[in-house]
């Protein structure tokens, strides 16, 4: 609209003034917002023709859509809980689910599925407090896996291989306490009024919108929290001293010395791993497995000395240790084996 | 807008479940109410067809025409879930069994949709008094969004002339009681 000289028709005939209308598309509704505020004696005709085409779609408003799509992603969140439980009982809820929420069997399978949350309580949460009425949600990556969790208030976690997180339903009620297991990146949706708080093992850091990383190594008993962005509190037990932490900085707790020690880590491996894309020009095969053993929290043993020194050139993304390795074992020629948390190249 | 979503391996996750829903609920819920004639059965439908999607997340296979399969799927799941119903009576009703393509004329999809009863008869009566070109121009503008070059590739006409066809029925809306009616709430927003 070069003119400045707005019709309802030609406004309503505008593919991008439509989207502004149906709030659909970002940048159309910067435009229209700007243009609007700009031409403040063309208000009626605005008005006007946002009504006609809001009347005409005779859809759902953004709103409802939010509402139903909240409520969807609520009951996959759910389910998820439900895969650590029994198979067959994991079958009966999903039947029993497609009933219409008006009658009576939808009464039944509400109680069958409390039934099932009890079955389930104790087996992931038998040494955190309280497990009464509280539904426990869990999810759980394999071995040489990262998996990506989104919590009810949009916080990302990515699971590194063979970790843990529970939380209750009271999450985002009060605080949001989570409690882990292994090894985990945290992106914390910002919320001042509700500390996000994780538990590993007695250590707790508490955060209130930021980026960070909880390494547990099992083997020397130790965990080690990173910070990428914002700060960070970080208590030893509940009644201890609490120790800051700023981005760039890394606290490691000792389970044995009940110490805890802050220093300097690199940040670029912390980026790396968030894109989950892993790439080699050239790089030696005893090097390459490092890094695979770093990015994946395990333990890699090159046992063969002929294959130390070859090369490997490729990149990888969101690809699991498996995988990875059934590709390079292919082209390479050697077989691995897995013991415990160790893999080991032969 | 991206178009391509994978969600058949296993690298899934919510955040791309949630960004397939955001694209496609409307389109869905659409075409729900061609069948179901209700908004609250409609949306039940399509959340479960959703919530459906995700558990099977890796049988599904997204191919390059993302949302006519999706489309597709979603038919089928209403045919499955239409029939596995049958024996409730009322539910009979509101599934027209044989879900072959036969469109709903225009007033119907208002009819289900709008709230307000005034507004609704309105609209309705303004819809109906345009030509049976103009009403499906404008449906296929404002109801189902398709760019102007869809419009006259589906309706054989020139792009001009669907145009200003178009712009000669938003006129003749304007003109009828519908206009007075927002009129009173016009500063609301």
């Amino acid at each position: 609209m070069t003119n400045n000289r707005f019709t309802v028709e030609e406004l309503m005939l505008d593919d991008s003034f439509i989207g502004y209308c149906l709030g659909k598309d970002a940048t159309d509704i910067e435009k229209w917002e700007a243009i609007i505020n700009v031409h403040a004696d063309y208000q009626n005709v605005f008005a006007e023709a946002k009504q006609l085409i809001i009347l005409l779609n005779s859809g759902l408003t953004q709103n409802e859509i939010d509402k139903e799509r909240q409520w969807i992603m609520n009951e996959i969140l759910k389910r998820k809980t439900f895969i650590i439980g029994d198979e067959h009982e994991n079958q009966k809820v999903k039947k029993v689910w497609y009933l219409k929420a008006s009658s009576w069997a939808y009464i039944s399978a509400a109680a069958c599925i409390l039934f099932i949350v009890f079955m389930v309580v104790p087996k992931v949460d038998n040494n955190t407090a309280a497990p009464q009425q509280k539904e426990v949600f869990s999810s759980i990556s394999s071995f040489g896996e990262h998996k990506k969790v989104l919590l009810p208030d949009s916080t990302t976690v990515m699971l590194n291989s063979n970790s843990s997180i529970s939380w209750n339903s009271d999450y985002n009620s009060t605080n949001r306490l989570l409690s882990l297991r292994g090894t985990a990146f945290f992106k914390v949706a910002k919320n001042p009024h509700k500390p996000f708080i994780v538990q590993s093992g007695t250590l707790f850091t508490t955060a209130l919108g930021t980026a960070f990383y909880v390494q547990q190594s099992a083997a020397d008993n130790t965990v080690a929290v990173s910070l990428l962005e914002g700060k960070i509190s970080v208590e030893a037990s509940k009644n201890t001293d609490k120790s800051i932490v700023y981005p760039g900085q890394q606290i490691i707790y000792s389970k044995a010395s009940a110490n805890l020690q802050k220093q300097s880590f690199d940040t670029l491996f912390l980026h790396q791993l968030l894109t989950d894309e892993i790439s080699f020009t050239q790089v030696r095969l005893k090097e390459v497995m490092a890094q695979l053993a770093k990015w994946y929290n395990v333990n890699i043993e090159v046992q063969n000395p002929a294959l130390k020194d070859k090369l490997v050139t490729g990149v990888y993304k969101d690809i699991s240790l498996e995988d990875l390795l059934k590709v390079l074992s292919f082209s390479m020629h050697f077989t691995y084996t897995k013991i415990g948390n160790t893999i080991i190249i032969q | 807008m991206q178009n391509e979503y994978n969600i058949h391996n296993k690298g899934s996750d919510e955040e791309v479940f949630a960004s397939l829903l955001l694209l496609y609920y409307e389109d869905l819920y659409k075409y729900a109410l061609k069948y179901i004639k209700d908004a609250e059965e409609s949306k039940d439908s399509v959340n479960q067809f959703f919530i459906y999607v995700w558990e099977k997340r890796t049988f599904f296979q997204l191919a390059s025409h993302t949302k006519s399969y999706v489309i597709t799927s979603f038919k089928n799941f209403l045919i499955r879930s239409g029939s596995s119903l049958r024996q409730n009576e009322k539910k009979q009703q509101l599934y027209s069994l044989t879900l072959e393509d036969k469109e709903l004329p225009y007033e119907a999809y208002i009819l289900a949709n709008q709230k307000e009863t005034e507004l609704k008869q309105h609209l309705q009566k303004a819809i109906s008094n345009l030509s049976p070109r103009q009403k499906q121009l404008v449906q296929l503008k404002f109801y189902e969004h398709l760019s102007y070059e869809e419009i006259a590739e589906k309706t054989s006409l020139e792009l001009r002339t669907v145009y200003n066809k178009l712009h000669e029925a938003i006129k003749q809306l304007r003109q009828s009681d519908i206009i007075q009616h927002l009129k009173k709430n016009i500063f609301i927003f």
